[in-house]
């Protein structure tokens, strides 16, 4: 007979207490997303990440806001503003009667040291340098309310940079503290989660004068582990995903298919290149394969775009013909004349470049057999696909692909530093629709032009005319010069594909049917772009 | 009395000076693998044209700081003599304002978890070992060989995925599980002990036994295996923490590691060094106590 005897209440309790759900979902009474990592400072002047900018967007006031669905510059803190003929002053109007959060009066001093701090090389603001010469700008105000800068240089459209600086209270930064914009920081615990506070003296009300934003508080959860991103919105605790994954899009539109948005093809790309640095610790032979046209183009009609759209997004990308997606509708080139695609026709051109096909194998003009790995990021299912089924194409073509997979730190350094790679297979993320914010990729002489990076002179013909008409992009104030130059580059790339582009992920969304007012843009912070108009379902505004 | 005092001294200051070379050991080796990793003076936002000039500005400076292994372990110790564990490299801010939140989460989590699977533990093994057959035994054997089958990390997935528990029951189901068998067979040899036998031939109750004669007799033993179950809690907080998305230094280790962040990386991995070290010394000490 047994010693103890009858049943153990408290055990089976400790273990019911145990194995209840780790948190209840409550009734939501904040809105709350996630951003991938902390920001790395939240001076709004020294944003250098993305994290670090959805706070700013949040919380910092503007002198003038680019509307991310027009794409035009809209007054915000200025009610209005002009520049000079020769572009060299723009001025500044600022409403009357703005406040800071804290209740101090904002004005023109405040506008010019906010802007002074951000030009200032100490603070090392990454937007001082989109004004050519930043220590060379003077910044003048006449009166309260009026805002004067003196350029040295004409910046083309310069009024899309003041939506990147945020207008402080003079003095040390208060982190988010006091704000001119929508939200203020109310508490930010770091690894843990940003809270957002309405700022009470906002200047923007409705049509019916009721004080925006309508959300009262906004909690930013730093998430690094973005897998449970979709559990989370599921159970109620989150109420919008920005940036959903193809996976996350299938599995919450199973569920729950009215929260997934797809907004089409994003501005961002999926691209792969070949190592074409001189430099490069590669064998010479394939220096001279990365080098040939040839070689390029017959990779890249051997791919089949549209099954990799199918398969490694599901169906949510667009096959990619060049840097510029077909949602860039003011940019992108409608008469670009691709290489046609297909494995015979890339075997011909292949044939005509002297390789050649023995057995399994495809031998290049002196015999070696043609076999490189293509390099990516590990962790990201998409691309990982990406290249399994380019692997698969290329192999079409005799070509032997081993796929390596690195974390970021070393992927990078093997990209930027040892140059030690063969072919990589990346994204490119574009947070602005003109192609001018791509002068650091396609200048020859740029560490960003990743093919060949750092250039003391272009190393062919047709990258020193990519030169020269970006040079004409980034200068000429004239629309349509700048037009026919970034059409001239997309035919180039079209042409010689040092970027072999394959698909343009499109912009995924999750957004809880709680909400309304969300209106998603395809540029950044995307699905919190109007944050002013979001409100809760049938809360009284 | 006083010889038993001067061997457990004795033994402390040897326990102590080995962990210390062991602190200096695991130092040396952190940064030098660290260093020496793949992507050590790289930054992510190399790669994105906004960012990339002020990450690669940053990057220079550390270069220039940090230029031999010899030379960042000397600063990095020197500072941590002074109380100063430096700087991280990915938040830009002093290591101390980093660690002190996240060790009061993890420590929380661990008492938690340990204190949770520890009653479970008892509470199965209590019952069970005061048997005299071994079907309880048999039924028990299954579910926890699964349970230690399972590694940690898809154990935390598979509670995130079922919405069922959280952090506390994983780590709990851990340490309960791992000390359960330790625990049973301790009971059960104690209960085989002549005069346990005799005392229930006489008909003294089981409970009445248990709470006055076999739990205090065995209670410097479990002290030793609890601290055995920090070790292991420790070991397995990293995943946790970072499956769970827990704000404790188990995700400041993996995401020091994944941003090669050294200083950040070196004093969780010093801090947890010595708090293994304190547990193995004062397990060891306990065993010391119990042998004389």
């Amino acid at each position: 007979m047994s010693a103890l005897h009858g049943k153990h209440p408290a055990s089976l309790l400790l273990f019911f207490a145990i194995l209840a759900p780790a948190r209840a979902a409550a009734p939501p009474t904040e809105l709350a997303w996630s951003l991938k990592s902390d920001p790395r400072s939240l001076d709004p002047a020294k944003v250098d990440d993305q994290a670090a900018e959805t706070v700013r967007f949040l919380t910092g006031g503007v002198l003038l806001r680019l509307n991310r669905h027009t794409l035009q510059i809209e007054p915000s803190l200025a009610s209005s503003w002009n520049t000079s003929r020769d572009g060299l002053l723009v001025t500044f109007h600022l409403r009357p009667g703005l406040l800071f959060s804290d209740g101090s009066p904002l004005t023109s001093a405040a506008v010019a040291a906010s802007v002074k701090h951000v030009l200032d090389p100490a603070t090392g603001a990454p937007v001082a340098a989109q004004f050519l010469s930043p220590q060379a700008v003077t910044v003048e105000t006449p009166d309260p309310l009026t805002v004067r800068i003196h350029l040295p240089r004409r910046v083309v459209s310069v009024g899309k940079l003041f939506d990147e600086i945020a207008i402080e209270p003079s003095g040390p930064t208060t982190e988010g503290r006091v704000t001119s914009g929508s939200f203020t920081i109310a508490e930010y615990r770091r690894g843990q989660f940003i809270r957002l506070e309405r700022n009470p003296r906002y200047w923007k009300h409705d049509p019916s004068g009721a004080a925006l934003p309508y959300l009262r508080t906004i909690r930013l959860d730093i998430l690094p582990n973005r897998e449970t991103d979709q559990l989370r919105f599921s159970r109620g605790q989150y109420q919008l995903i920005d940036g959903l994954s193809a996976d996350d899009f299938r599995h919450l539109a199973q569920t729950n298919p009215s929260s997934v948005h797809d907004l089409g093809p994003s501005l961002n790309t999926e691209q792969i290149w070949f190592n074409q640095s001189v430099s490069a610790p590669l064998p010479a032979w394939e220096k001279a394969w990365f080098a040939n046209r040839a070689f390029r183009v017959a990779v890249s009609q051997a791919i089949h775009r549209a099954d990799l759209a199918r398969i490694a997004y599901d169906g949510h990308a667009t096959p990619a013909g060049g840097f510029i997606s077909p949602s860039n509708r003011d940019w992108y080139d409608t008469h670009l004349r691709l290489p046609p695609e297909g494995t015979s026709v890339a075997q011909q051109t292949l044939t005509g470049a002297g390789f050649k096909r023995v057995g399994a194998s495809l031998l290049d003009p002196q015999g070696h057999p043609v076999k490189f790995s293509i390099l990516t990021n590990a962790g990201n299912r998409s691309r990982e696909k990406m290249a399994m089924l380019i692997q698969q194409d290329l192999a079409a073509l005799g070509m032997q692909v081993n796929l390596v997979t690195l974390d970021f730190p070393a992927l990078i350094e093997r990209l930027m530093h040892t140059q030690a790679y063969e072919c990589a297979l990346l994204g490119l993320s574009s947070v602005d629709p003109d192609p001018g914010s791509m002068m650091n990729i396609w200048l020859s002489s740029s560490p960003n032009h990743q093919w060949n990076p750092s250039e003391k002179t272009p190393a062919t013909p047709w990258e020193a005319e990519i030169d020269q008409q970006m040079r004409l992009l980034g200068a000429s104030p004239d629309d349509e010069v700048r037009k026919q130059a970034i059409d001239t580059v997309q035919q180039i790339v079209a042409d010689q594909q040092p970027f072999i582009y394959l698909v343009y992920p499109n912009m995924l969304y999750a957004v809880s049917p709680q909400l309304t007012g969300v209106d998603m843009t395809l540029l950044q912070p995307g699905v919190v772009s109007n944050i002013d108009w979001i409100h809760w379902k049938g809360d009284s505004i | 009395m006083r010889q038993i005092v001067r061997r457990v001294a004795l033994r402390v200051v040897w326990h102590v000076a080995r962990m210390a070379s062991l602190i200096l050991l695991s130092a040396l080796g952190t940064v030098w693998l660290m260093r020496s990793a793949p992507g050590y003076f790289s930054d992510m936002r190399e790669t994105d044209p906004r960012y990339a000039e002020s990450a690669r500005a940053e990057l220079e400076l550390q270069r220039e700081q940090q230029k031999t292994v010899s030379g960042m372990t000397g600063k990095l110790l020197k500072g941590w003599l002074v109380g100063d564990l430096g700087q991280s490299r990915q938040y830009d801010v002093p290591v101390t304002t980093l660690l002190r939140p996240r060790v009061r989460v993890s420590v929380q989590l661990l008492l938690d978890g340990i204190i949770a699977g520890w009653l479970a533990a008892l509470a199965i093994a209590l019952p069970l070992s005061a048997r005299r057959g071994s079907t309880g035994e048999m039924l028990i054997a299954v579910p926890s060989a699964i349970l230690l089958a399972i590694p940690t990390g898809a154990m935390a997935i598979l509670c995130l995925m079922l919405d069922a528990g959280g952090p506390i029951l994983v780590l709990a189901t851990l340490v309960g599980v791992r000390d359960f068998k330790l625990v049973y067979t301790l009971l059960r040899q104690t209960w085989t002990d002549p005069c346990f036998l005799q005392a229930r031939a006489q008909g003294i109750g089981t409970a009445r036994m248990m709470v006055a004669h076999l739990l205090p007799g065995i209670a410097q033993h479990l002290v030793a295996l609890a601290t055995m179950s920090v070790v292991l809690g420790l070991s397995a907080i990293v995943p946790i923490e970072v499956i769970f998305n827990v704000p404790g230094i188990g995700q400041l280790a993996w995401s020091a590691a994944m941003n090669r962040d050294l200083p950040v990386l070196l004093a969780v991995t010093l801090l947890m060094a010595v708090g293994v070290g304190a547990m193995s010394i004062f397990g060891a000490q306990m065993a010391t106590v119990e042998a004389a």
